[in-house]
């Protein structure tokens, strides 16, 4: 002491170690309290026989206790001290004590740890006010997550121009989720009362469901449905008592936890997705907010692009029998022959007219007629390939395109729809049974050896087939050659070759 | 067999850049590759390894995201499971054509063994467990106790939260790289068991809400599990139920305290973890 300080009153030591304005500790290298102050024990309401003999960290919150047992403990041997930890002290009653700690170790001549002394602070109104930060931080992350997630549904959706590029921006949005384990969207069929796999892929392995979800089957994507809400599945356990039938799909998937969401719309449920985790998780009513207007956003999407392919589909079929019509089925044609000058496979064209259909409507009526030619349209549809494309060009005009069919392929074709034709129909209510046949031209366009051809001119070539077709007697084909008058380009058999009509 | 990183191998350097691994002791032996837990990084084994180093090759490396590892690495989507982890694990050991290690895992690192030993097998032919818990949470539904709560979890991370509310900003010079104060880069070399906060966060979740309770019964290496005396996070209840579920596995019961033997204790671990060597 200096001079200076005289009339300082003297500091009795152990006063100063008791009643110091911080708590004192000394542990044992592994933990156990032998000596602690009195300013500590004021703190934390703990009497001094409650505390020595104990290990330090079983005077921490559960959460303190493994940041100390997993960081701090090992820190400070590696170290040989830790400075202002920021732990929280659980007290008599259940109160809990933010403190700052700091430690020091105290090693013997050889270097062994004999002793740590650890001190103290209260920390109570710096920590309330840095969790508040900490919340409000993260309450803002979050929340700017989920607008960008939000924010970028809205674009993409509304770039969409059909159902499925609805799906695919949904998709695509779900697989960005981190953990996300793999995310499927499925459309109600209401023809199947099912709901169905949509996208290019079938369902991924890891989405646990079927392509086809019958709607009433007891699994979360039929529930959402069902019930029109979330349908959270947070654990392994929680999949064994709600959903057994996807419990071992999901461990087979390494998949925890799942959420399945209903995409609702104006008009009722349009379908569900569902997405898959690698590990459980707490679902937050923020992040079941978030899936809820996600999904509202794609259902009222998918809605609305329905809406436009209704009308797109109006706009581009006939509406009595449902066939293409021209226009579409022009377009269709002029796209295959411009795919055909790329892969120089071959393109079919027929043109189809009943005979004695006249016949049918004047003996029976408009509406006899009407029925002939929707079954006939449905029987064409039946007989040819999946992708070729039957167009009704007006009246008992039909019109056939077959990309990738040669003469062989053609008149095989045009047999069975021949054969289909022949058969007789039942028209008016089933009262009246009549029978046509149809008179077949085709036309066929090899790329390779042909010059470019329109459709339109592929056409008219099939409608002279079709009238030679006729003039030999009906039903039956004829394929469109070189000897069909000067008034056309000359054809063979192969292809339309040469002498376009200038 | 002598450990060297293969020409094999396309990512080799990538691999032990992005890991941070570094091999000592011994050319020639068994090689044993030892791995942190959670909250620590390679160095918690600095009185292990070396105890080791004259008959052994040993491997150290920390997991993406703590100690030197490279912090670019971090893919949330990766490490949102200890799947990711067990599988850099196999890479390391595809790097280093190791064949028949011995895998000595602490805590999280034990039940990252016990995935990446499923993974590769051959290259991993012996695990060492210390204070292992392949599942923390308690489960009611068939009387498991972990030993904590979905709330204690909770609690966890707002502890973390407090303690590196400001780090990034303290850290930020030493990452942007600071030609003027060179001592801050000396810093962050000299400093144990830092990691970024979002990562640690993200780790803790990943670490103490994983249930790998269903893997332990896909060991079919002889397995040695070292229990810790009066250890909060693995209980000896935890211990003995691993050691039932791994079958042939060997328990032994350590005298050491607290969760953390290869620190408190690295005597006693090390002598363990050789006797059984020497049976194996």
């Amino acid at each position: 002491m200096t001079p200076g300080d005289t009339d300082f009153p003297e500091e009795d030591l152990e006063d100063l170690y008791e009643h110091a304005p911080c708590g004192y500790l000394s542990t044992r290298p592994d933990g156990t309290v032998v000596k602690v102050n009195a300013t500590f024990l004021d703190w934390t309401g703990h009497r001094a026989e409650d505390v020595i003999g104990r290990p330090f960290q079983d005077l921490l919150t559960p959460g303190g206790r493994i940041y100390h047992q997993t960081h701090v403990a090992p820190l400070l041997r590696l170290q040989g001290s830790v400075k202002a930890i920021a732990l929280e002290l659980l007290c008599p009653g259940g109160r809990r004590l933010p403190v700052l700690v700091s430690s020091d170790v105290r090693a013997d001549a050889s270097g062994t740890p004999v002793l740590v002394r650890t001190a103290v602070v209260d920390h109570t109104e710096r920590r309330s006010y840095e969790r508040e930060l900490v919340r409000a931080r993260k309450a803002a992350e979050d929340s700017e997550r989920r607008v960008r997630v939000l924010h970028r549904a809205a674009a993409q959706f509304a770039e969409a121009t059909s159902t499925a590029e609805v799906v695919a921006a949904l998709a695509g949005i779900l697989a960005d989720e981190p953990g996300n384990a793999g995310a499927g969207v499925w459309l109600v069929d209401p023809d199947r009362a099912a709901l169905v796999h949509a996208g290019e892929d079938g369902p991924p392995a890891a989405s646990v469901a079927d392509a086809a979800v019958p709607a009433a089957a007891p699994v979360p994507l039929a529930a959402a449905v069902r019930g029109h809400d979330v349908v959270a599945v947070p654990t392994p356990a929680a999949a064994e008592q709600d959903f057994p039938a996807v419990a071992l799909p999901m461990h087979r998937a390494r998949v925890e936890s799942l959420l399945a969401v209903p995409l609702a719309a104006d008009g009722g449920v349009v379908g569900a997705y569902q997405a898959t985790f690698r590990r459980r998780r707490g679902f937050t009513p923020e992040q079941l907010e978030l899936h809820r207007t996600l999904a509202r956003q794609a259902g009222a999407a998918i809605e609305r692009s329905r809406l436009d392919e209704e009308v797109r589909h109006l706009a581009q079929h006939d509406p009595l029998t449902g066939a293409a019509n021209r226009a579409l089925f022009t377009s269709r044609l002029d796209q295959a022959l411009a795919d055909a000058r790329r892969t120089g496979a071959p393109v079919s064209a027929m043109f189809l007219d009943l005979d004695g259909f006249k016949a049918v409507n004047d003996g029976h009526g408009h509406s006899a007629g009407d029925d002939l030619l929707v079954e006939i349209a449905q029987r064409l549809r039946r007989v040819v390939r999946p992708r070729d494309t039957v167009g009704r060009l007006g009246g008992d005009e039909f019109a056939v395109l077959c990309a990738g069919a040669d003469p062989a392929e053609a008149a095989h074709i045009a047999r069975r729809l021949e054969e289909a034709v022949r058969a007789p129909v039942a028209v008016a209510g089933r009262s009246v049974t009549v029978t046509v046949t149809a008179s077949v031209g085709i036309v066929v366009h090899d790329p390779g050896s042909c010059p470019p051809a329109s459709a339109g001119q592929l056409l008219r070539y099939a409608d002279a087939a079709m009238y030679r077709a006729k003039a030999l007697g009906k039903d039956r084909h004829v394929m469109y050659d070189t000897t069909f008058g000067t008034e056309l380009p000359r054809l063979t058999a192969q292809g339309v070759r040469a002498t376009l009509p200038g | 067999m002598a450990v060297q990183a293969s020409t094999r191998h396309r990512n080799t350097t990538g691999v032990l850049r992005r890991n941070n691994v570094s091999v000592a002791g011994a050319p020639d032996g068994r090689p044993l590759v030892f791995a942190h837990g959670f909250g620590c990084d390679q160095h918690v084994w600095r009185w292990v390894a070396p105890a080791f180093a004259e008959n052994h090759p040993t491997v150290l490396f920390d997991h993406v995201g703590a100690g030197g590892s490279d912090l670019s690495a971090y893919d949330r989507a990766r490490y949102d499971t200890l799947d990711g982890y067990a599988a850099d694990v196999v890479e390391i050991c595809d790097a280093l054509d190791l064949r028949d290690a011995v895998f000595v895992g602490h805590s999280v690192g034990a039940t990252i063994g016990v995935l990446a030993a499923q993974r590769a097998p051959g290259r991993i032919g012996a695990l060492v467990l210390v204070a292992p818990s392949p599942c923390f949470l308690d489960d009611p539904a068939d009387g498991y106790t972990g030993g904590f709560s979905r709330e204690d979890i909770d609690d966890l991370l707002e502890t973390l939260a407090g303690n590196y509310l400001g780090w990034s900003a303290a850290m930020a010079p030493v990452f942007m790289g600071n030609p003027d104060r060179p001592e801050l880069a000396e810093e962050l070399v000299n400093a144990f068991c830092r990691t970024d906060p979002a990562i640690a966060e993200h780790f803790a979740t990943v670490t103490f809400l994983a249930d790998h309770r269903r893997d332990l019964a896909g060991v079919e290496v002889p397995t040695l599990v070292l229990q810790c005396s009066d250890d909060v996070l693995a209980s000896e209840a935890v211990g003995r139920y691993v050691h039932r579920q791994v079958r042939g596995s060997r328990f032994v019961q350590l005298r050491a305290t607290g969760h953390c033997p290869h620190i408190g204790a690295p005597e006693e671990t090390a002598a363990a973890i050789r006797a059984f060597l020497e049976t194996t």
